[in-house]
């Protein structure tokens, strides 16, 4: 029988083990911490440097992963500022003759085209299912294509110069910026600002500032409640949007519908004329290499025109640089008339300092918004030919396009973004890399919420 | 009148009854313990006292069922062997495996031979192995880092895909002593290990022979070892593996144990030894933690007879001694 001595002495032996125990592991812990994460890192960097160079990466860990058990692991890589450059896929895909081979697919951050293939640094000769020389002629098809990605048929490549890559044509790059002149209902003023590289939009951001300054940009807002929109949160959807815009390119090809919704973009539920309009005029801005600073600018000369003072003098800067002040009670400054005195569109920023400097000619081009109750969405500077008075069609205009005739990896061929040749003899080979492109697409489809169709 | 003065149990009058030793050893085990909570989280506390309350349980209703007289005082042996039997299962082990061995372990191998202390082979060392060769996927749940969450639960109901982290040789050692490393939920910690071993050693409930001698063996025989299993051998190779297979933890926990290791010196050393070889011999061909646990249940079986042997040639010598001496 134990004793009670017995009993508090093996008390006070298990507190000072357990003590000691702690004091091991966590010191241990911290210790060896920083071992273990430079040598993951290391781990990372030598099996991923191939496809996505980056000062580091971080591993996905998402629900949607166990959707997709073909993908051994999702990274994001980032630079050393801390930027995210880019994803890499370590993925397992079954060859057409049934054999399985690993490969790493990276895409770009953003506007995720495909930047890097390559089979793992640690793949066994036996498992090279695809020979070098082969995979340097897919790469070269491959990579900078949108995903998902599937073989240019009779029928597709007609259309080749309108959906495979499509870029908006005389883009300068830079970053580029416009906003509404007036605040909505809620007294937010929309705000579009694009960065474009290499011709191509490569970054979109859609957001709304207040002209009540205590209150939260409109993203922000949504996001903790206190602006609520139909559908998803408005956050979401703005996202959604700007990574439909990176995709198309072309704010025409949103396929806005006449009440300012689109049936294009999953998830999507608000109001994007502002988006659109504003996307469009970031364009015209491009097009005239008029940047966020010249637009800035622009604004400052209106309020000096207005009022013989510019923003910072009136106190309009907010903390983001951001002018807030609507122009509502001035409608004269941005609106056309006709010779009817009906409003029939506004005139961009870019437009109307030309107007106040006297330098506007009319036979300058001119991208003009319509108001929203013209009902109409004529896009400028699209070369698309298709009647955009159609609600709700996509470019391609021909009804054939919208439906669905055929599908590649379980994807549907309207929703495929880019389309190629097989590479000649490397059929199989090309066939590969593809599927493993187009699972890549379908896992950051659920796992970004995409709504792309 | 017989000058022998020694007397059978339960007759010995000693501070280190049953209750004792056992506390000794769950006290022991607190460092690997929290080792494997501070990694795994909750699963792990989920895991440990599910294991130490379905083996009181099941330890309970036997003794119910046959009848036995369980002692004046409460079993702490059904604690101990479900915690120990807890600290050797990966931690995405799912309730119904970690069921499943402890049944057999407290069942077949504790209670099918009368209980605490009347066990031949130990069984949470049994049980363990018993799941590793019945299902050995459900053995393969290990998490580290990223794949690892302090609050993930899921595992323990679901059985997930099999993680495999096959190569160690990349971890520190820093790492591997202090158990960061994708290990079982109490074997990876080596100082943690030492401590409990420490600190049994200190309170005199384990025999150094077996472990000691059983460690030293496989020192000796790594080599040999892995020339026949990869042709190659390395230094490195070796600490790898003497930290991060749970060799260690054997020794000390599974080994050193009192019920069913030998008790003589001689015994102990030669179970040590023919363990040690048995482990080394069956690694090239057989798991890692089968050819780890099977040698201890090999020497488990044969420590009465070794026991035996050493027994009758220490008479052999006193009665040779008598008669010289006469």
């Amino acid at each position: 029988m134990m004793t009670h001595s017995q009993l508090r002495q093996f008390i006070m032996e298990a507190v000072l083990l357990l003590v000691l125990g702690a004091a091991i592991v966590i010191g241990g812990n911290l210790m060896s911490s920083k071992n273990a994460t430079r040598r993951i890192q290391n781990e990372y960097h030598y099996r991923f440097s191939g496809v996505l160079d980056c000062a580091s990466y971080e591993k996905v860990k998402s629900k949607a992963l166990n959707d997709f058990p073909e993908i051994d692991g999702v990274y994001i890589g980032y630079d050393t500022m801390g930027i995210p450059k880019g994803y890499v896929v370590d993925l397992m895909v079954q060859m057409p003759n049934e054999q399985n081979m690993a490969i790493l697919v990276s895409l770009d951050y953003e506007s995720t085209r495909v930047t890097g293939i390559a089979l793992p640094p640690d793949t066994d000769e036996d498992s090279r299912y695809i020979s070098e020389d082969a995979m340097e002629l897919i790469k070269e098809k491959v990579i900078g294509r949108q995903i998902p990605i599937t073989f240019a048929t009779e029928d597709h490549s007609e259309d080749d110069d309108k959906s495979e890559n499509y870029t908006v044509e005389g883009l300068n790059d830079g970053v580029y910026y416009a906003q509404r002149l007036f605040d909505d209902r809620n007294r937010y003023i929309d705000y579009v600002e694009m960065e474009i590289e290499n011709g191509v939009i490569k970054k979109v951001k859609w957001d709304a500032f207040s002209t009540d300054k205590t209150n939260q940009d409109r993203s922000e807002a949504s996001l903790k409640g206190a602006y609520v929109t139909s559908g998803l949160d408005w956050a979401t959807q703005s996202y959604n949007l700007c990574h439909a815009l990176l995709e198309c390119q072309e704010p025409d090809r949103l396929a806005m519908k006449s009440n300012g919704t689109t049936d294009i973009v999953d998830g999507v539920t608000c109001d994007i004329r502002p988006f659109v309009e504003l996307a469009k005029e970031c364009i015209g801005n491009s097009k005239a290499g008029y940047g966020k600073e010249a637009y800035m600018r622009g604004l400052d000369a209106m309020l000096v025109h207005l009022f013989e003072k510019d923003a910072e003098e009136l106190g309009y800067l907010n903390e983001d640089g951001h002018i807030v002040f609507s122009f509502e009670k001035n409608p004269e400054i941005y609106t056309i008339y006709n010779d009817d005195e009906v409003a029939v569109g506004y005139m961009p920023v870019r437009q109307i300092e030309a107007v106040i400097n006297g330098t506007w000619h009319e036979g300058d081009q001119d991208p003009v918004s319509t108001p929203a109750s013209d009902g109409g969405n004529r896009g400028n500077g699209s070369n698309l030919d298709y009647d955009s008075t159609e609600d709700g069609l996509t470019p391609g205009g021909a009804l054939e396009n919208q439906i669905i005739t055929d599908s590649m990896d379980d994807l549907p061929m309207s929703e495929m973004a880019s389309f190629i040749e097989p590479v000649p003899d490397y059929y199989d080979e090309t066939r590969t890399v593809i599927k493993a492109c187009n699972t890549c697409y379908k896992f950051l489809k659920e796992y970004l919420n995409w709504k792309v169709t | 009148m017989s000058k022998d003065k020694r007397q059978l149990a339960p007759f010995i009058h000693t501070e280190k009854n049953a209750p004792y030793i056992y506390m000794t050893l769950l006290a022991s085990l607190v460092p690997c313990t929290v080792c494997g909570i501070f990694y795994y989280g909750i699963r792990a506390i989920v895991l440990i006292l599910f294991c130490m309350l379905a083996f009181t349980l099941s330890d309970n209703f036997c003794v119910r069922v046959t009848r036995r007289r369980s002692g004046d005082y409460f079993d702490l042996s059904s604690l101990v062997e479900g915690l120990l039997l807890a600290l050797m299962l990966p931690p995405n082990t799912t309730l119904i495996s970690a069921l499943v061995a402890v049944l057999f372990a407290s069942v077949i191998t504790k209670q099918v031979f009368g209980g605490a202390g009347s066990n031949i082979i130990n069984p949470a060392c049994s049980g363990r192995l018993f799941i590793e060769l019945v299902s050995p996927s459900w053995m393969q749940g290990f998490s580290y880092r990223e794949d690892n969450s302090w609050f993930s639960v899921i595992s323990l109901v679901v059985q997930g895909e099999p993680a495999k982290y096959k190569d160690y040789s990349n971890f520190t050692f820093s790492e591997l002593i202090t158990g960061n490393y994708p290990g079982l939920i109490g074997t990876a910690c080596l100082a943690c290990i030492v401590i409990g071993g420490l600190f049994l050693t200190l309170k005199g409930t384990m025999r150094l022979y077996s472990p000691v001698s059983y460690l030293i063996t496989l020192i000796s025989f790594y080599p040999i070892s892995m020339l026949i299993e990869t042709r190659t051998f390395t230094f490195d190779g070796f600490i790898v593996y003497l930290l991060s297979s749970g060799a260690v933890f054997v020794a000390v926990f599974l080994l050193g144990d009192l019920t069913t290791m030998p008790s003589r010196f001689t015994a102990g050393v030669f179970a040590g030894v023919v363990c040690g070889i048995l482990t080394m011999a069956t690694k090239p061909f057989l798991s890692p933690m089968v050819s780890l646990l099977a040698p201890v249940l090999a020497v488990n079986f044969l420590s009465f007879v070794l026991d035996f042997f050493s027994k009758t040639l220490s008479r052999r010598k006193v009665r040779s001694r008598e008669v010289d001496l006469s």
